[in-house]
Formats: C-alpha cells, sequence, structure tokens
C-alpha cells in the first residue's frame, strides 16, 4: 500500500510551512527586538573584527532599512543561499556552518544507530529474557539513563576509557576512533524513551491474540519473535527515533564541548555566547531542516512497514458482499 | 468446491484426543493456587463433533488452551492425562508441543480480525505454515496455497495471496485461518467460539465451512461454544461444563431432551433460540398511541452512499419494537439518532415532540427516552458507586432534593432487584449482570417512557441474559414501558418483539410484526437472518 500522491504533496507543503515558520519566529526573536543587535555587536571594543570589514558587514546587513525590508532582504539572500556573515570572525556564516555540519551529522547518526541497536537490545532482554529478575534488571535501565544527565554519562566515559584505560585521547583527534565515546554518551541518553516504548510495543505485540494462533500454528518461539512481534511492536517506536534526531542535534551541544570536538555543536556554542545573531539563526535553521525531513521521512516511510495505513478505505466493504454470495 | 487434500475420508474408530481426569489451575499473583479444570474425561474420534458448552469461566477455554499446549505461563495441567493421537501430551514442553501443533492439532480462534499479523500478506503466511508441516518443496507451496484458499471459499485465491489481513473481511479472514488450520493436515481441529466475532448470517456459513472440512479430511472437530442452540445443532455429543466441572454429558440429542443436570436444564431453557415463546403468554396489549416516529431519517459519514437511508419507523406505546441488522447495516446509527446523539436529516419525535435536526450534545428529553448501551462497564463512571450512578441523573436535571433524590435511587435499584449490599460498589466490583441492572436503574431513575437497548445482553453469559431479559420484559409490564431494542440476535428477536425492522446496507429491507416476519419473511436477506438461528436438534 503506498501514500496517495496528494497526503505526500499535503505533508511536503506542511514540512515546508513549519520550516517557514520556524525561520520567521527565529529571525524576530535575534533581529527585531529592540535596539540593534547586529550594530551593537559590531560596534562591541573587544570586537576582533576589524574596522574596514566591520564597515562592510554594517553595510551588507542594511541597517539602515526598516525591520520588514530587512527581513525580506535576508529571505531574497537565504534563497540564494547566503546566509550572512558572522558577526565575531566576519567569516561566510554559510561556511562556518557547512564545517561544523559535516563532523555533527556523522557523531548524530552513529548516536542514531547506538540508541536504536541499546533500545533494541534493552527491550528484547526486559520482554524475552528467560528469568523473570534479568527481565526485571533490563526494565530498569531505560529510567536509569534517563535519570542521568548527558554530560555526566560522557564524563564517566572519559574517566573510564580514556583517562584510566587509555583507549582513546580526550583532546587528539583519531578520526573514527574519537567519535566512539561521544556516539556512546548521546546514545545512551537517547536510548531511553526509545527502550520504553519498545518494551511496551514488544509487550503488547506478544498479547496480541495472533502471537498465540502462530504458536498454535507450530512456528518456532524466535521467529514469532523476530519476524513478527518485532515488526509490529516497533511501530510506535519508528516515530520517537524520527524525533530523537532533533534531540542528538541539540544534545551534540554538551558531547562535542566534554570531547572537545568542533562541530555544530562547537558553532552554536561559540555564536550563542558571543550573541552571533546570524549565525544562530543559520543553525536553528539547519536543525529545524533536518528535523522535519527526518520526520517527513519516517511519516512517508510509514505506510511501507504498516500496509493499513495509506490504504484504500473501502478496501473491507468490497469482499464483504462476494462473501455472503460465496 | 473441490478439494486436493489427500487424506483418508473414512472416520477410523481411534480415539484422536482423549483425556482422563484432567485438572488444571492457575497460580494467582500472590502465589496461591486456583484450579478451574476439576477432572475432565473427554473422548473424540476422528470424524465426529465433541461440543464442550458452558458459560464464560467454566473452564472451557483452559481446556481448549491446554490441548494445544497454550496455557499461559501461570496455568499448568495438575493431574490427569491428555493423550492427541495416541502421543501423551501431558507434560510435552514447548518443542514438543510444536511437533503436534500444524500436525496434530489445528487450531481455529475466536477473533479473527485480531489473529493474523497485520503485516504479513496472508500468502506469505500459508507458504510459510506449508513450509512448516507440509514438507513441499519450495515451488508447489504456492500452488498448494492457493487450492487451500479454494478449499474454503474465499474466490479469486491467487490474487488474495497477495492481499494483507486488513483487505478481508471478518469471515473471509476465519476462512484463511481454517485455511492455515487444515494446512498442516491435523487430525484435531480445535474451534474455540470459532463464530462469536462474526456477522450472523456469516457464521452459518463458517460452521458449514469446518463440517464440510471435517467430511473431506476426517477431522475430529472439538467445538467450544457458549452457545448451547449451536452445539446441540453441529454436534454429534456434548459435554456441559459448569464451574470447571463436566455435569453432562453424551449424545447431543440425550443431552438437549433428557438434561441429566439441573444447571444443564436452566441452560437449555433460558437459550432464546431453544425457548421462542418463554413470553408467548404476555400481555399484547397495544394501544394506538405512537410514542417514537421516525420519517425518512438519513445519516451521512463523508461522501459515498449514506450510512442510513430513508429509514422509518413507528414505535408504539408499551410495545417491544426490535430493530435488527448485521454490523454495518445502520442500526447503531439509528439507535444514536433518537437519542439525540447525532445531527441527522430526516424526523424523530418521541411523544409528539419532535428533535432538532441538529441536537445539542446531550439527550435532549431525558425524562421521556433513555438509552441502555451495549456495555455497562464502559458506559458507568469506574468511580462512581451504583447509587451515586443512579444518583446523577436526578441530580443533574433537578430530581427532588438530596432525600427524595436517594429514595428514588432505591426505588428505581429494588426494581431492578439489585441487593442493598451490593449499592455502595463500584463497577468494577460487580458482575457483567449486576452491572447491566445498574445501567438500567440509572436508565431508569428520570421515569422515562422509551427505553433504547443497544444490544442490551450482548455481552453476557445465556443464564445471565436470561434474568435481564426477565427484568426487562417485567419492568414494561410494571411501568407501561415502550423498548427499541438494536440487535443482531434473531432468536431473541423471535421471544421478546411485538415488531421488528429489518436494516440492510442502512436501508429498511422489511418491517412488521414478529410472528408474520418470522412465519414468512419476504425478503431474501430476512430469510437469510432468520436461517442463521442455530436450530438446535435440527
Amino acid at each position: 500500500m503506498r501514500l496517495r500522491p496528494a497526503a505526500v504533496l499535503r505533508r511536503l507543503g506542511q514540512s515546508a510551512l513549519v520550516v517557514a515558520l520556524t525561520y520567521v519566529l527565529v529571525y524576530a526573536v535575534l533581529f527585531l527586538l529592540p535596539g540593534d543587535p547586529i550594530r551593537s555587536r559590531i560596534d562591541n571594543p573587544q570586537n576582533p573584527i576589524p574596522e574596514e570589514q566591520a564597515e562592510a558587514i554594517i553595510n551588507y546587513y542594511r541597517l539602515d532599512l526598516p525591520p520588514l525590508e530587512q527581513f525580506w532582504l535576508s529571505v531574497t539572500r537565504l534563497l540564494q543561499g547566503d546566509l550572512g556573515y558572522s558577526l565575531t570572525n566576519g567569516r561566510r556564516v554559510s561556511d562556518l556552518v557547512a564545517q561544523g555540519f559535516g563532523e555533527t551529522a556523522t557523531l548524530a547518526g552513529v548516536a542514531l544507530l547506538v540508541s536504536a541497536a541499546l533500545a533494541l537490545l534493552i527491550a528484547l532482554g526486559a520482554v524475552f529474557a528467560p528469568w523473570a529478575r534479568l527481565r526485571g534488571l533490563f526494565r530498569t535501565l531505560p529510567a536509569v539513563a534517563l535519570a542521568t544527565p548527558g554530560f555526566l554519562i560522557g564524563l564517566v566515559l572519559l574517566q573510564v576509557f580514556a583517562y584510566q584505560l587509555g583507549w582513546f585521547s580526550s583532546i587528539r583527534d583519531e578520526g573514527a576512533r574519537s567519535l566512539i565515546l561521544p556516539a556512546l554518551t548521546l546514545g545512551i541518553g537517547a536510548s531511553a524513551p526509545i527502550a520504553q516504548v519498545l518494551i511496551e510495543g514488544l509487550e503488547s505485540a506478544w498479547r496480541e491474540p495472533f502471537a498465540t494462533v502462530l504458536r498454535a500454528g507450530g512456528f518456532p518461539r524466535r521467529s514469532i519473535i523476530g519476524r513478527h512481534v518485532l515488526k509490529n511492536g516497533a511501530i510506535p517506536a519508528v516515530t520517537l527515533l524520527g524525533l530523537t534526531v532533533g534531540e542528538l542535534l541539540a544534545g551534540s551541544v554538551i558531547a562535542e564541548t566534554i570531547f572537545s570536538r568542533t562541530g555544530l555543536g562547537f558553532v552554536t556554542e561559540q555564536a550563542v555566547r558571543a550573541q552571533d545573531g546570524p549565525t544562530v539563526l543559520a543553525v536553528v535553521m539547519v536543525v529545524s531542516v533536518v528535523f522535519t525531513l527526518v520526520n517527513l521521512a519516517t511519516d512517508l516511510v510509514y505506510p511501507l512497514i504498516d500496509p493499513r495505513i495509506g490504504g484504500p478505505r473501502s478496501a473491507r466493504i468490497r469482499p464483504h458482499r462476494e462473501e455472503i454470495a460465496a | 468446491m473441490t478439494i486436493a487434500l489427500d487424506r483418508p475420508t473414512a472416520a477410523t474408530r481411534t480415539a484422536v484426543l482423549e483425556t482422563t481426569g484432567l485438572r488444571i489451575g492457575y497460580t494467582g499473583r500472590d502465589r496461591t493456587r486456583r484450579t478451574v479444570v476439576q477432572g475432565a474425561d473427554l473422548r473424540l474420534e476422528a470424524g465426529r463433533t465433541l461440543a464442550l458448552v458452558g458459560q464464560s469461566g467454566s473452564g472451557k477455554s483452559t481446556i481448549a488452551a491446554a490441548l494445544a499446549g497454550l496455557l499461559p505461563a501461570n496455568g499448568t495441567v495438575e493431574s490427569g492425562a491428555i493423550r492427541l493421537d495416541g502421543v501423551d501430551a501431558t507434560a510435552l514442553d514447548e518443542r514438543g508441543w510444536r511437533a503436534l501443533r500444524g500436525g496434530v492439532v489445528g487450531t481455529v480462534p475466536q477473533d479473527p480480525l485480531s489473529s493474523l499479523d497485520p503485516l504479513e500478506r496472508i500468502g506469505t503466511r500459508l507458504v510459510r505454515t506449508l513450509a512448516l508441516h507440509a514438507g513441499l518443496p519450495r515451488a508447489a507451496r504456492r500452488v498448494r496455497a492457493v487450492e487451500l484458499l479454494r478449499a474454503v471459499g474465499i474466490r479469486d485465491a491467487e490474487e488474495r495471496l497477495r492481499a494483507f489481513p486488513h483487505e478481508l473481511s471478518g469471515g473471509q479472514l476465519q476462512r484463511v485461518l481454517i485455511a492455515l488450520a487444515i494446512a498442516g493436515r491435523p487430525r484435531l481441529l480445535i474451534a474455540d467460539e470459532p463464530t462469536s466475532a462474526l456477522d450472523v448470517t456469516v457464521q452459518r456459513t463458517i460452521l458449514d465451512l469446518i463440517r464440510s472440512l471435517q467430511e473431506q479430511l476426517g477431522l475430529a472437530v472439538l467445538l467450544i461454544t457458549h452457545d448451547l442452540a449451536l452445539a446441540a445443532e453441529r454436534a454429534d455429543e456434548v459435554a456441559v461444563l459448569h464451574d470447571g466441572r463436566i455435569v453432562d454429558q453424551g449424545p447431543a440429542r440425550r443431552v438437549l431432551e433428557q438434561p441429566e443436570d439441573a444447571y444443564t436444564s436452566t441452560l437449555f431453557a433460558t437459550a432464546p433460540a431453544l425457548s421462542p415463546d418463554r413470553y408467548g403468554d404476555r400481555e399484547r396489549a397495544r394501544s394506538a398511541e405512537d410514542v417514537v416516529v421516525v420519517r425518512d431519517l438519513v445519516k451521512r459519514f463523508g461522501r459515498g452512499a449514506p450510512a442510513v437511508d430513508r429509514v422509518s419507523l413507528t414505535v408504539t406505546r408499551g410495545e417491544v419494537h426490535a430493530l435488527v441488522g448485521e454490523s454495518g447495516s445502520g442500526k447503531t446509527t439509528v439507535a444514536r439518532a433518537v437519542a439525540g446523539l447525532t445531527a441527522f436529516e430526516g424526523s424523530i419525535a418521541v411523544e409528539g415532540t419532535a428533535l432538532a435536526a441538529d441536537p445539542p450534545r446531550s439527550n435532549p428529553h431525558p425524562r421521556l427516552l433513555q438509552l441502555v448501551s451495549q456495555n455497562p462497564l464502559a458506559a458507568l463512571d469506574p468511580r462512581f458507586t451504583v447509587r451515586r450512578a443512579v444518583e446523577e441523573p436526578l441530580r443533574v436535571h433537578g430530581g427532588g432534593n438530596r432525600a427524595q433524590r436517594r429514595e428514588r435511587a432505591e426505588a428505581v435499584l429494588d426494581e431492578v432487584a439489585l441487593p442493598d449490599s451490593l449499592r455502595e460498589r463500584r463497577p468494577h466490583e460487580l458482575s457483567g449482570g449486576q452491572r447491566q441492572r445498574v445501567a438500567i436503574a440509572r436508565a431508569l431513575a428520570l421515569a422515562p417512557r422509551v427505553l433504547l437497548l443497544d444490544e442490551p445482553t450482548s455481552a453476557l453469559d445465556v443464564v445471565v441474559q436470561a434474568q435481564i431479559i426477565d427484568l426487562l420484559m417485567g419492568l414494561r409490564e410494571r411501568e407501561c414501558l415502550s423498548y427499541l431494542v438494536i440487535t443482531h440476535d434473531l432468536s431473541l428477536v423471535r421471544q421478546i418483539a411485538d415488531r421488528v425492522t429489518v436494516l440492510e446496507h442502512g436501508r429498511v429491507v422489511e418491517s412488521g410484526p414478529v410472528r408474520g416476519l418470522f412465519a414468512a419473511p419476504a425478503e431474501e436477506y430476512t430469510r437469510r437472518l432468520i436461517a442463521a438461528i442455530p436450530r438446535g436438534l435440527g
């Protein structure tokens, strides 16, 4: 069963609207509030930007125009891929973001895999482990992970694996290796809610009559769990996995600070600290676009997993009459 | 119907199923043991049908589960023995049971709608089941899957292989489940209430299918049911289960005609299908005064054909008017419109007062008409005690001061014969029958003239059903009430109704006095509905 084209278009439209509204809102908060944030940043005596470049930036932002026209200007520039200039170092915002984004996307991607794998492991253990005590132990893990702040997980991992065991360096860039600890830090935190939803899903799917009917048909337990219970029970968790992407991007600020990485989180941290409006705006927009896209993707993937969604509504009525005749 | 299942069709005289002194118990959360089946001796030969009859809680589903090794984790066979096709299955582990399931014991479940994985195409499932049992080469499985679907009467079998469960109707799903159950060529088919979730006309076709497969394959069939009339019609032998004990057992005719046990007699006396004239001597004095008048009622949900299409009916004072039809026929929608719970087109008048076509959110004339819904547990606030639930309508609609309200509540609770000791309880502390009494008392609190009864007994056991119907018929005479009864159960209609209106796809196909209509139904649809009533011993 596929989604009808009209539904896909409507969903695409909604996504575009969400992104556009985010832009308007964040722009308003950053630039339209009283006081001239851009000029005050540039004129700040501590600002390292050289005199003539500062002048160029102020001219670029056309602060003499009324607010609405400034906004319009920023929209037209945005549509041309021009995100403006950083107020702290004068570099192009698009360069700053592009540089950080790759690194953070890798981190968030790996962290997403970690959280999905962890959640699956915990949920399977909590529902199907052979002894009640073991199941109980697995069941408490998500609560523990939820109750532990992300930075604490990061610090503990650093303490154990970097300082005591010396397996990783806490400062040197070791390529893929240095991805492991921050991805774990992010993944453990994000896995907790997914695991909880998955536990619920697996339990309710296991209680469904169809699981009993499968047993009555002589199917082995492993295949019932693997082929049927897992697929049915994971559907709610898929939605949550989509929402988790946003959380991982936001959480990267902490992970990147702890593990001294220079991703989007680091860029964000710097920009917020220095009230670098254009950069903050760009970062928020990147996160919002990614978040919207991922959720759009989960919505579009849903009907592929669950044939009951997006099918023709009249499907039930047609065979019914035929059967009476049969 | 052609079938290509090569199984000896002659019934052989060996027991396919044999239990001796079977006792089954459950361990509660507090580690207490409760024995729910106390020594069952059953014997079933190939080609024969044994019906296990009892109310909910009698232990019949526990026996069915034990015979397929499907007892829940806290259930155990305490003593006795189970032999399936000559194999001692009393103490098998999961692996041992797997060897029997599908190949020796096939199971037809209760609710076909939730019994198939919604994410798996039925063809995939059939092919996998065949791979598990039939030992066919890969290429032949698909061909056999189509044969099986044809054998259970599914049209366009080839095409249907690609269907997902939600694309089939309940009856078709049950056919698919039967195909799955016989795919491994079992000797014994356990059917646990195989039709209770299906429409009445479909029920008969499914039972006919099971019978014809039984003849072709020489299956032994264990039919678990609460419906005595159905058991009597379909089984060679009947075992009546009461509180975990088999109280009567023997050939169907003998059990039905000369029950050895008082409980069995009660069961037979109360089953509507077997005692159509239970209220035959009731006063049939109907005045010509119209109480509810529905004219050209139309209700649309979205685009497409209306759910209710120009329905007209009249309930006169003191009458029991039944509105019957299968699920989806629009009968509940009519009830909701009459109760003022939904907007409609056309006209509805109760005691001469016309209903606004776009009614307010609650019943606009609570003192004239009250609705008693199908499921009393869902209809009663779980936090309210019985007294408070019955007093509430009085409080909402200004039924006097506190003392008067209390007095009125006690009076209606007396009327529905709910013992004093139960009146401070909450709904979950009551049995199904007691809850329905509370729901009726609550509806009566404002002394309405008409009760709208939406499947008033479908959630109840036979004996309790009879008690509630007794109560309703008694109330009708004492209070001079009129009833509009929504039901799919034609045996109940025959027993209690004066007039009947038959709905199909939102349209009235037939309407008239019950006796005349049952004697000579004019419409094919009505004939099918009537034919669906189990006849007992044919």
